[in-house]
């Protein structure tokens, strides 16, 4: 049962849109930078293995190992590598979480006064909190 | 610019209540994600992990890697609770007429009759490299409350990890909320009343964090004149007595719903003077509601309702 799909900030112009967005750019910069990390690391890691094995032995075990390497690698990445040990219990965070604070901006210095259309604030979110209770 | 989308939908033989600030299109992938869980879980579907051990009779059996992670909560939280919080009390609850889902009544708990209960889990053999569990024979285990809480707080950070910038779910009254909430970036959560559900007996401020409840009042069953419930003794695998001084609700905050669980369920089980004692070894918060009516707080309950 949907209860309720709203927005809670304005646009500058006052009217209100959803962002439609099929990956945050965050994840997208993750993958990008694992992919680039797993392919620097398998090209350093077969070219100084390819490397050390040309010097003492012939041009067979080279071609050989120019179409191992990726498997080598990734065969030694257990399939359970995501299980994470259990945590122990912890208290919740009583306060909310750190935010860094944004740099300060320049110290003002005279000019003339500039008008600022400020905005109303933010509707509060139609939110229906979830009670706890002993129904499991 | 942030969306609120709140869904409430039937999951793990209850409710869940589910709010993500962010892609609404997370909510699909909570919902993909607690019914896997629950096909892994649940100890009323004979396809799942669960019913594969409880049937092991001591054999290896291979396990999804996200039950490898429940078993392993079920270990600890027998462990560190000195066997307060029992897992292994599946026998006697079905002998005492539980066998079949309060919600789907074609889902029947099958189990060999031989099983034993109350015993300890720290024979059990766990290969996270072969993703394989081995259950001591005669035993059984019940993920119940403790299986719902840790499916919110796994589905509560993979939400996060995606992108969400704010998620509260509930699955039965087990919460876990975190990042930005929507009323001054925190998450209040009311705490019900265990006499009138609409009562409400606290508020509870979290950012981080979870709240559980656990209550002799839930899921309940007649046995001829008999009115049954599900909270065992462990000492007796029968259900706790209700009297004057016997805890009737306890409601436990910590920044996991899998020990909030754990511990409420302590409180209940043991009483406040034990109960309180592991609450507060453990550094979290709690409320005990008598069955007379009084009510009793851990000495860190007024940090999260003040």
């Amino acid at each position: 049962m949907m209860k309720a799909t709203m927005t809670n900030q304005q646009t500058p112009t006052g009217t209100t849109r959803d962002t439609k967005r099929n990956m945050h750019p965050a994840i997208s910069a993750r993958i990008i930078s694992s992919g680039l990390a797993i392919a620097s690391t398998l090209g350093i890691a077969s070219a100084f293995t390819v490397s050390a094995k040309a010097e003492t032995t012939g041009n067979q075990v080279l071609n050989n190992l120019i179409l191992a390497p990726t498997q080598n690698v990734l065969a030694t990445v257990p399939a359970t590598a995501g299980i994470a040990a259990p945590t122990q219990p912890a208290p919740a965070a009583a306060t909310p979480a750190a935010v860094t604070p944004a740099a300060a901006p320049p110290a003002a210095t005279a000019q003339a006064p500039v008008v600022i259309n400020i905005a109303p604030p933010a509707p509060q979110a139609q939110w229906t909190p979830p009670a706890t209770t002993g129904s499991k | 610019m942030s969306t609120l989308t709140q869904e409430v939908f039937a999951c793990m033989g209850n409710t869940a209540d589910l709010t993500v600030i962010g892609d609404p299109s997370l909510l699909g992938v909570a919902r993909l994600r607690l019914a896997a869980l629950e096909q892994h879980w649940s100890r009323f579907i004979a396809s799942s992990d669960v019913c594969a051990l409880n049937s092991s009779k001591g054999a290896a059996i291979r396990v999804h890697p996200d039950t490898i992670t429940l078993v392993r909560y079920l270990v600890d939280a027998q462990r560190l609770t000195n066997r307060v919080f029992d897992p292994t009390l599946l026998p006697s609850l079905v002998q005492l007429g539980y066998a079949q889902s309060m919600t789907n009544a074609a889902l029947v708990t099958q189990l060999d009759g031989s099983l034993q209960w109350g015993q300890p889990l720290a024979a059990t053999s766990i290969n996270v490299e072969n993703s394989t569990v081995t259950l001591p024979a005669g035993l059984t285990l019940d993920p119940g409350g403790l299986g719902k809480g840790l499916a919110a707080d796994l589905v509560a950070t993979e939400l996060r990890e995606l992108g969400a910038e704010g998620v509260c779910i509930s699955i039965g009254g087990d919460i876990r909320c975190a990042g930005i909430g929507p009323i001054d970036g925190a998450w209040p959560i009311p705490v019900a009343s265990p006499f009138i559900s609409s009562d409400i007996l606290a508020t509870a401020t979290l950012f981080d964090g979870a709240i559980a409840t656990s209550s002799l009042d839930a899921k309940t069953w007649s046995v001829g004149n008999s009115v049954m419930h599900h909270v065992l003794s462990p000492k007796t695998g029968l259900p706790l007595q209700r009297s004057p001084g016997q805890v009737i609700q306890s409601t436990v905050i910590g920044a996991e719903a899998v020990w909030a669980e754990v511990f409420s369920t302590v409180v209940l089980v043991a009483g406040v003077m034990e109960g309180f004692t592991q609450v507060e070894a453990a550094g979290l918060a709690a409320l005990a509601v008598f069955a007379d009516g009084r009510s009793l707080e851990s000495s860190r309950w007024k940090e999260y309702t003040k």
